[in-house]
């Protein structure tokens, strides 16, 4: 109640503030903004600052900026990749055409680009501590999103195989849903499996935006440790890309992408894309013998039960630049997935005929308007409806062997593969997602949002097969509702950017438990709230040098898997707590420019000192549960250093050092914890990378545009289990891993028509980010790629 | 211009150093444990470390002496998933996951592995027979499903032979019962396997009413007969790895010790021991040690000599008091349990004083030396410290503390 009292306070201040607002004359500027090569270039940021107000190119390189009020003012024109350029212009005519040309220049390490979406975003994102990687550039390289992130400072990803395959993604150590994923600002935690990060490809989006530490409001979500931002190809313009590629292990991936205008503003988009892999990598394993079950020496073995496939349509129909809104529209996603389970936790089991299918069906809303009823008021709204069905069919009573002989399994000839009994268990998803935003910039410095995202899931379980109680058999619900106040303010010439912000959060589920003394299910309810909050200031010192700073108290709810569990190998846990975290980020950065060149340089200090962490714990030897671990204490060093070139070289290394360690002294037993104070341990540790790109123009033709991408990625050797137990030499331990990857990538037409070969694990290294699951070995792949 | 070169230099020297501090090679891990100057030390310890409150990590290390400094594995030990136990001259740890069980043996002062092999299904239970095989164990705790039998060759680090046997058993007034494999032992070159039972119409942990042997012939695991005797309940216990001692003359006793602490409803059979005499396949039908007389439960135990076994036993009327609450699973529990001496001869128990209340662990280990046995004590202070018990005397010396728990002693 008592916090309802304060934004029905700051809502009654933000109408007074709205209300002494009055309308002038307004000028609208236009204008195209052009290469070197007299190219257009899209989606460069066009801004008067001291307005708030901002824009962007569409693809042939046009803007236009509404409602300017009169007076001169400061036009600041930047794109990733390009050298910034500002022109002061005097705004008394009712419209203004004014054309720019850009160079090439290097990408502003770290620093925040308006995106296209949020046209004045630029001034209440900057305190934050937000790395932005230009996609467009790669889109010729046959990548999918998880390859590009795992690039940059602080990630680390975790695959457990090949395409398709289960992986973990870590930002400054949080992992899991403690880092929150959106696709241009709508959580994908309901998505399914079908549309993932590492399914979606590189062509689907244009830019990336990652947050350390403290998440913008706008996000809206329980993170606990930053968040990713997706963004789509938002321009305004018709659009076609068209991918395709093949490479080892018979991985085709194909993609069109595609907007076309029918009329003045309305608008379909549609995408789809498909990926398939036999994924039939070699690894090194032992053969168990059928008979004896003796183990053979360690020998190579093609794996021969893991293909994956995904489909995805994605089709939107839009209007734009209306009164009523600026954009609305509707649209749906659908997409399929097929993967086989070739493996257990490790690779000693092979296994041969059980299989998992997902199916998802969403529908959106998306709904924006500018200066809703008054000036400067921005509205977002958008609603996803998830329908996702989740399939495992374990029907097969045979055991493999990696030599691909089978037998019935012995002493239960009736079993499944993995699970005990043979299981067709599906369990059935709905939820709906809906995230509402006001914006209001209050004066030149000074703007006010507020953010609620509500989330509904219900999880409903059968097993046509199962004679006993099935998992979710009666449907579970989960209710997430999370409002955030913020309010920005820029002082000493916008020299000092700061924001301070707030979030209530709230849990709200029924679920089921078996209760074996009664024999009969019972109702189990959670209910719980948090308030969370936060503050993110910027200084800049120099033109060249800025600090960042950043504090927030956070809270993370518990996802619905992680308390219902999925009715198989995941146990549930609805004593389950929502993980907490005081996070504070010191950043520094600077800029050297020479003549030709360009030296930038990026030193962050991040702690974290969360509590009630929730972790996988192995159950028993064939099932897992989320737990929550009492409290972990982290110091995280990272730096960067970009250098560019001319036209010719870039060249990039970054790094991070990231000790967690348990803050536990005693075990809730009252026993004494022997390894307090010791190294979390199945978290890489020391980890870094490093990028060259090397471009060659007027190669075979005056358009032809031939790049060299070179980059390796180094991951120390760290322990499965606690470090200070054990000899050093007798421990289980996920090796030190060195992989390199390179592609040459050949462009005609300003990158109209493309072809790449590139080669993943160039040294045919035997990877592992996980125990005993090898990754797979050199894989080499061709991509076509045609886009206007 | 030079600045332009400078930054070249500085930015080659960054990428020399980064790809020269990653492209050292590491070692392979050599896996010795212990440290010792003269040859092998005289034990080996599981040592298990609570890590969080819901998970554990166990490390195989080597000691010269159980009463001297702290145990720890801080350090040192050779980290395992978990252990089977010593089999012969090797011990059977299994990795990450059960079924994956390897074997490693002490070659000069190093734990060498010599091979592995996969198990079907998850172990319901493990113990020794012979210096050739050890006996694995599935339980199906299901009338449709077999239970099985898995010889394990200690030498061949293998399957030996395996066979399905029957999961439920008529007795001699015609009920059905589901077994449950809780123990083992070779006697006169057969196989007794300890079961405890239910009937199976309740399909409940409720009615253990008798004592059941079921004989197989060695090593070819074919069913040969049941024994039953009602003068007590089920033989064996779950995660209690010494479930029959077996005396100088070749004399076996087998003991019964179901209680409240470990979830069992207690009718009115009570605790004692059972003997099978050398050279016949029954019980013995003028032997019956009733412990419940003596006011305990005994729950697991390791003979000594001259008919004195060391046991780990709960008071009757503690049971009692306690309850049948799950809260208090017997190895996870409260500290109910004394350190008993018994005289299977005699049939006299004397509680040894020396050694404070403390709780069950699973796999309790023990070890023989000539009069003395030593073993591992969670007293409640948070420690846990072996203790060295004198059989004859009935008495104690308080010995390591333990950085942990043991779940496992050998002498090597």
């Amino acid at each position: 109640m008592q916090y309802i009292k304060k934004y029905a306070i700051t809502i009654t201040i933000l109408l007074i503030a709205i209300g002494s607002k009055a309308q002038n004359n307004r000028t609208t500027l236009s204008g195209k903004i052009l290469g070197d090569l007299q190219e257009p270039i899209p989606y460069v940021n066009v801004i008067i600052a001291k307005l708030s107000i901002g824009t962007t190119t569409d693809k042939q390189g046009n803007y236009s900026l509404k409602n300017i009020p009169e007076g001169e003012y400061t036009v600041t024109i930047n794109s990733l990749g390009y050298t910034t350029k500002t022109k002061n212009i005097s705004f008394i005519e009712r419209e203004i055409t004014v054309n720019f040309s850009l160079k090439k220049g290097i990408a502003n390490l770290g620093e925040v680009v308006v995106n296209a979406k949020s046209k004045t975003r630029i001034t209440k994102e900057q305190p934050y501590a937000v790395t932005s990687i230009d996609v467009k550039p790669l889109k010729t390289l046959n990548l999918d999103i998880n390859q590009i992130l795992n690039t940059s400072t602080g990630v680390r990803i975790r695959e457990t195989g090949g395409l398709g395959s289960d992986f973990n993604f870590s930002l400054n150590g949080f992992s899991g849903n403690k880092v929150k994923f959106f696709m241009d600002g709508i959580p994908m935690e309901n998505f399914g499996s079908s549309l993932s990060l590492n399914n979606i490809p590189v062509n689907y989006i244009s830019k990336i935006d990652i947050y350390k530490g403290v998440v913008p409001i706008e996000l809206g979500a329980d993170a606990l440790g930053g968040a990713i931002n997706i963004i789509t190809n938002q321009s305004q313009k018709n659009y076609l890309d068209v991918s395709y590629s093949y490479g080892s292990f018979n991985t085709h991936r194909a993609s069109v992408i595609s907007k076309t205008l029918l009329g003045k503003s309305l608008y379909v988009k549609a995408n789809a894309f498909v990926n398939y892999s036999d994924n039939n990598y070699i690894i090194e394993a032992e053969y168990a013998d059928l008979e004896t079950g003796a183990f053979s020496e360690p020998e190579e073995f093609e794996r021969f039960h893991d293909t994956y496939s995904s489909q995805a349509l994605e089709v939107e129909l839009g209007i734009q630049d209306k009164a009523y809104a600026d954009l609305v529209s509707l649209g749906f996603i659908a997409s399929k997935n097929y993967t086989e389970i070739q493996t257990g936790s490790n690779q000693n089991i092979a296994i041969g005929d059980a299989h998992e299918k997902d199916n998802v069906f969403i529908p959106t809303l998306k709904y924006i308007k500018r200066d809703l009823f008054i000036e400067g008021l921005t509205a977002r709204l958008s609603s996803v409806y998830n329908i996702a069905q989740s399939k495992r069919i374990d029907t097969a009573s045979y055991r493999y062997t990696w030599k691909q002989e089978k037998v019935l399994d012995k002493m239960n000839p009736e079993s499944g593969e993995i699970s005990d009994e043979k299981t067709l268990f599906s369990f059935n998803d709905k939820s709906f997602t809906n995230n509402t935003n006001l914006n209001y910039d209050i004066s030149e410095n000074q703007n006010i949002a507020l953010n609620n995202i509500y989330n509904y899931f219900k999880r409903n379980g059968e097993d046509p097969l199962s004679t006993d109680m099935v998992a979710y058999q009666e449907p579970s619900t989960l209710k997430k509702n999370i409002t955030g106040l913020g309010y920005h303010l820029d002082l000493f010439e916008r020299k000092l950017r700061t924001n301070i912000f707030s979030k209530l959060y709230r849990l709200e589920g029924t679920t089921y438990e078996y209760n074996y003394d009664i024999e009969e299910l019972d109702q189990i309810a959670i209910n719980k709230k948090f308030t969370g909050y936060g503050i993110a200031t910027t200084y800049f010192f120099t033109e060249g040098i800025q600090m960042k700073t950043s504090f927030e108290k956070t809270y993370r709810l518990p996802e619905a898997y992680e308390l219902l569990g999925n009715g198989l190998q995941l146990i549930e846990n609805f004593e389950l707590e929502p993980e907490e975290s005081s996070n504070f980020n010191l950043n520094i950065l600077a800029r050297k420019k020479t003549k030709k060149g360009e030296l930038l340089f990026e030193a962050g200090y991040l702690y974290r000192l969360p509590k009630n962490l929730i972790y996988l714990q192995n159950y028993s030897s064939t099932t897992s549960r989320y737990i929550n671990l009492s409290s972990v204490k982290s110091n995280i060093f990272e730096g960067g250093i970009k250098y560019k070139y001319k036209k010719f070289l870039n060249l990039s290394v970054n790094g991070s050092y990231q000790n967690i360690i348990n803050n536990q002294e005693k075990l809730s037993n009252g026993d004494v914890n022997y390894v307090y104070e010791d190294r979390v341990p199945n978290i890489p540790y020391l980890f870094g990378n490093a990028q060259a790109q090397i471009h060659f123009s007027n190669i075979f033709h005056k358009t032809g545009r031939l790049s060299v991408n070179w980059n390796a990625i180094f991951v120390e050797e760290f322990y499965l289990r606690w470090p200070s137990q054990g000899d050093p030499n007798g421990k289980y331990t996920i090796p030190r891993q060195i992989s390199q990857n390179l592609t040459f990538s050949y462009g005609l037409y300003n990158g109209k028509y493309n072809v790449s070969l590139g080669i993943n694990n160039l040294m045919n290294n035997k990877l592992y980010d996980n125990f005993k699951l090898q990754k797979p070995g050199r894989a080499i792949n061709i991509k076509l790629n045609y886009s206007i | 211009m030079t600045n332009k070169i400078n930054s070249i230099k500085y930015l080659l020297l960054l990428s020399i150093i980064f790809f020269t501090a990653i492209s050292c090679s590491d070692d392979e891990p050599s896996g010795e444990v212990g440290e010792t100057e003269d040859g092998v030390p005289k034990y080996t310890v599981k040592l298990n470390i609570q890590v969080t409150d819901d998970d554990t990590s166990s490390y195989l290390l080597t000691i010269d002496d159980l009463m001297g400094d702290n145990i720890s594995a801080n350090g040192t030990g050779y980290e395992v998933g978990d252990t089977y136990g010593k089999f012969g001259n090797r011990f059977f740890l299994s990795d990450i996951e059960y079924e994956n069980c390897e074997a490693y043996e002490i070659q000069e002062t190093e734990l060498v592995k010599v091979g592995g092999f996969l198990l079907e299904d998850y172990p319901g239970y493990y113990g020794p027979l012979n210096d050739e095989y050890f006996l694995i164990a599935n339980n199906s705790n299901d009338t449709a499903i077999d239970n099985s039998l898995n010889l394990i060759d200690i030498e061949g680090v293998s399957i030996a032979n395996s066979v399905n046997i029957p999961s439920t058993i008529i007795d001699s007034e015609n009920n059905e019962y589901i077994l449950d494999i809780k123990g083992a032992f070779l006697k006169d070159n057969q196989v007794y396997i300890l079961n405890s039972s239910y009937l199976e119409e309740d399909d409940s942990y409720d009615e253990y009413n008798k004592a059941f042997i079921n004989i197989f012939s060695f090593p070819e695991l074919e069913f040969i007969k049941t024994i039953e005797d009602d003068r007590t309940s089920n033989l064996g216990q779950y995660g209690g790895n010494a479930n029959a001692f077996e005396d100088e003359n070749g004399d076996f006793y087998v003991f019964s010790g179901l209680s409240n602490v470990t979830y069992n409803e207690v009718l009115d059979k009570p605790s004692g021991f059972l003997k099978i005499k050398d050279n016949e396949d029954s019980f013995d039908t003028d032997y019956f040690f009733n412990l419940e007389d003596k006011g305990y439960i005994v729950s697991t135990g390791i003979y000594v000599g001259n008919g004195n076994a060391v046991v780990k036993v709960i008071s009757a009327a503690t049971d009692a008091e306690v309850g049948l609450d799950d809260d208090y699973s017997f190895w996870n529990g409260d500290k109910f349990y004394n350190i008993a001496v018994v005289n299977l001869y005699d049939k006299t128990l004397t509680i040894v004083n020396d050694v404070p209340l403390n709780r069950m662990e699973y796999n309790e280990p023990y070890i023989v030396e000539d009069d003395n046995v030593y073993i591992s004590v969670s007293d409640g202070s948070g420690f846990s410290y072996v203790y060295k018990v004198n059989a004859t005397t009935a008495t104690a010396t308080k010995g390591a503390l333990i950085e942990g728990s043991l779940g496992g002693m050998y002498a090597n």
